[in-house]
């Protein structure tokens, strides 16, 4: 079984803030809430990188081991989902996500928020795939349709990678290793001494 | 000729020296830039002395933006909300950590210890010395106020351990029991019941510290009835309140004050300037009222099997005035002026605070 992965490769990211426009569209996520984000490392700056993130669909999810009520599930393709029928909006996988992923649509009073709502990798959540229900609770099931997530094919620069964990790392093997500059020989100074090339 | 001779001379001489100097400035034309090589090599080794102090002084850019991105740096971004300008944090991880290892294991074991202990006592010792009531007469203890704010703190103390236990272990303890949905139904209602239940809770312990901090002070008696074994049912003299009932109120109200202010944080998490003070707050708030509802266990043990006509305090808000000489000599000294008959019906009593039914 493939293992999803998304990658972004920080070379190529150029904060056009494409992946989070098309999330937005095929999910049709409510007004607020953002399955991704693009952030700015040094902002102008020279050097100045971006960094698109969503949920990386762990392996040993944080959310999922602090859940109150064991809403998450993890697919045969390493994604994690969750059944927004158990969620009762505690918040603690907010608490526990090292990447500030899960969303909470709704405020409503004593600090209470609605129900989770977090990237799918565009595969939908529990419900039947492709039905009116996923859709208007999870967003779309592109990964039930044999495509891949919408931000990663969405992305005009193709920095921005989703897919099986084993393609997705040899693409970027082959792109490091045949990328132009001086960051690609970092590193044979200290390796093989000074001097040599 | 000899003129001529030395003519001769003089010119090859300087010819000579004029092809000396053209050969020494032609070498060192050639020579002079050649110490260029020099100068590099000298810069090379000092170069190479300064690496050898600091070898990893360079580091990789490429690698530098994802140790920033690791380390929590924060950056800009487009999208607004907590947290959206940092990459990722780790401090996540180690609430994760507590709650789910140190909190989740020892808690229980916790709760039970306090329970078995109490169990134990009651064993060992039999229960608290049963005084006969023979005389009917009554001593007036608390007023109605006090009875009913003492019930509304104390139900609103078990619903909330209830349902604040439940979001801790229910996953472990009651999903295999009441299912997934059965059990997300019941966590929907406890973190509500908690949410609200926790605002009147809060007036509750507030109003209790106000009306009964005065009981409270303690004195010299007290550290006596405590270091001599008075919780441990020998009778030391003890006024209206002894070193362990003030010793409760006390843990009351420092817990009542750390779960409290914790609390009221977490309905109004706007409070919070990072995550990682919510996390750290929501660590201690489970804690300090883990530790909390342990020690309360002691309470209900003393007022129900561990000194018994001690509950018509908190019921009727009289006791009789055997268990008054018993249990609060000094207390009793003090206001047996105000004793009245169980069977006649009391009038307005003395002191005005204590309750005026005689059920």
């Amino acid at each position: 079984m493939a293992r999803m992965k998304f990658l972004c490769d920080a070379d190529r990211c150029i904060e056009c803030n494409g992946c989070v426009t098309a999330c937005k569209n095929a999910n049709e996520v409510p007004w607020g809430v953002n399955r991704r984000r693009v952030v700015t490392l040094n902002d102008g700056e020279p050097g100045e990188k971006s960094i698109s993130v969503a949920c990386m669909h762990c392996d040993d999810a944080p959310c999922a081991a602090v859940c109150p009520t064991d809403c998450f599930y993890t697919t045969t393709d390493g994604i994690v989902l969750h059944d927004k029928d158990l969620c009762i909006g505690c918040g603690y996988c907010f608490f526990a996500c090292p990447f500030g992923v899960p969303q909470f649509p709704e405020q409503r009073a004593f600090g209470s928020r609605g129900r989770m709502d977090k990237c799918t990798f565009c595969a939908g959540g529990p419900e039947e795939p492709g039905s009116q229900a996923e859709f208007e609770k999870y967003g779309a099931n592109l990964i039930a349709e044999g495509m891949l997530p919408a931000c990663a094919e969405m992305c005009a620069t193709k920095a921005l990678l989703a897919g099986d964990g084993d393609l997705v790392a040899e693409i970027f093997h082959h792109r490091s290793t045949s990328r132009d500059g001086r960051p690609q020989t970092w590193g044979w100074a200290t390796a093989y001494g000074a001097g040599l090339s | 000729m000899e003129k001529q001779t030395r003519q001769t001379t003089r010119s090859r001489k300087t010819l000579r020296r004029i092809a000396a100097m053209t050969l020494f400035v032609a070498v060192a034309a050639m020579v002079v830039p050649l110490s260029g090589y020099v100068y590099v090599a000298m810069a090379q080794e000092t170069e190479q002395a300064q690496t050898q102090v600091q070898p990893w002084a360079e580091t990789n850019p490429r690698s530098d933006v994802w140790r920033q991105a690791r380390q929590a740096t924060e950056g800009r971004s487009a999208i607004r909300g907590p947290g959206a300008n940092v990459v990722m944090t780790s401090s996540g991880e180690t609430f994760r950590q507590i709650r789910m290892g140190p909190l989740s294991t020892y808690a229980p074991w916790y709760l039970a210890l306090m329970l078995g202990a109490v169990a134990l006592f009651f064993i060992i010792s039999g229960g608290g010395e049963k005084i006969a009531a023979d005389s009917g007469k009554r001593l007036p203890r608390w007023s109605r106020f006090d009875i009913a704010l003492h019930w509304f703190v104390a139900i609103l103390f078990l619903v909330l351990a209830i349902t604040g236990l439940s979001l801790l272990f229910g996953r472990a303890v009651l999903i295999p029991l009441m299912g997934p949905e059965g059990f997300a139904a019941w966590a929907l209602a406890s973190k509500n019941i908690h949410n609200y239940g926790g605002a009147f809770f809060v007036v509750g312990v507030v109003l209790m510290i106000v009306a009964w901090t005065r009981y409270n002070i303690p004195d010299a008696t007290d550290v006596k009835w405590l270091l001599k074994g008075g919780a441990f049912g020998k009778h030391l003299p003890a006024g209206r309140m002894n070193g362990g009932e003030k010793a409760w109120f006390w843990v009351n109200v420092g817990a009542g004050i750390i779960v409290c202010a914790t609390g009221v944080m977490m309905i109004n998490p706007q409070v919070f300037e990072s995550r990682e003070l919510f996390q750290l707050n929501l660590i201690v708030h489970a804690i300090v009222a883990i530790l909390w509802l342990g020690a309360s266990f002691g309470h209900m043990y003393m007022a129900t099997l561990g000194a018994p006509g001690s509950m018509d305090a908190m019921t009727k808000g009289h006791v009789s005035s055997e268990w008054a000489k018993v249990h609060h000599d000094l207390w009793y000294d003090e206001v047996k002026d105000q004793e009245f008959s169980d069977d006649q019906p009391r009038e307005a009593a003395p002191g005005g605070n204590a309750s005026t039914s005689s059920a």
